[in-house]
């Protein structure tokens, strides 16, 4: 997995590449701790995600967690497999998503 | 059939998801069922590397067969007596969803594959799932 990080004003993208799974997902729960208090809304964009498992559905929604006391977190981007998954689990009924 | 003896750590579980990504793949299987079978075994493996010898070392063997269409894949270990399909299943409101929930990817392997079966025996436990392959058009 590779994690670019795309910062505009108080809104920062993260363009996450490969597999979300639990070998690579405690990366990107660092990735979304180090964001500064500045940081305002969160994309995470899953265009170039091809897997998720139960570990990155935790992680993701640790992240919802964190952006819901500012201005939000969006999915974005999401394949259709992957969204599979988020609607197996209701995720799809608690995050926001949009094809950017 | 295929069969593959680890060590029971998660570092390990590329390569248990590799083989069974190539059986898949050997199948013509879709996109949506791979990822649901991978998605499954990644569960069922990581509850053993995580959970099953209280963090000692230990094995799991992962063996992966395809027969008329339908994968069955079976990991078994010596570790301690550990039922997943009896854990019982979260809820899924937003507030359940806030709290750091286990049982979440057992949930997934029951939702998406058509059958789950545990059996404890002669100090083993195995854990086999199964999965009707469909094709992409």
């Amino acid at each position: 997995m590779t994690i670019e990080k795309n910062t505009q004003a108080d809104r920062v993208t993260l363009a996450i590449t490969g597999r979300i799974d639990t070998t690579t997902s405690p990366e990107l729960e660092k990735a979304v701790e180090a964001l500064g208090d500045e940081v305002q809304s969160l994309v995470l964009d899953l265009a170039e995600v091809n897997y998720l498992s139960s570990a990155g559905l935790r992680t993701i929604l640790a992240a919802h967690k964190q952006m819901k006391k500012r201005q939000g977190m969006t999915v974005a981007n999401v394949q259709d497999p992957v969204m599979n998954i988020f609607n197996m689990t209701g995720f799809s009924d608690i995050l926001h998503f949009e094809s950017l | 059939m295929r069969t593959l003896t680890v060590a029971a750590k998660t570092e390990r579980l590329s390569q248990v998801l590799g083989l069974i990504e190539q059986e898949m793949a050997a199948a013509r299987a879709g996109e949506q069922v791979t990822m649901q079978v991978l998605v499954s075994a990644e569960e069922l493996f990581v509850n053993v590397a995580s959970y099953a010898y209280g963090g000692h070392e230990g094995e799991v063997t992962v063996s992966c067969d395809v027969v008329d269409d339908v994968i069955t894949i079976c990991f078994e270990d010596t570790g301690m007596p550990f039922d997943p399909v009896e854990k019982e299943d979260p809820e899924l409101t937003e507030e359940a969803h806030h709290q750091r929930i286990g049982g979440l990817g057992i949930l997934l392997v029951k939702r998406t594959m058509d059958s789950i079966h545990y059996e404890r025996k002669d100090g083993r436990n195995r854990t086999a799932i199964t999965k009707r392959i469909t094709r992409d058009e």
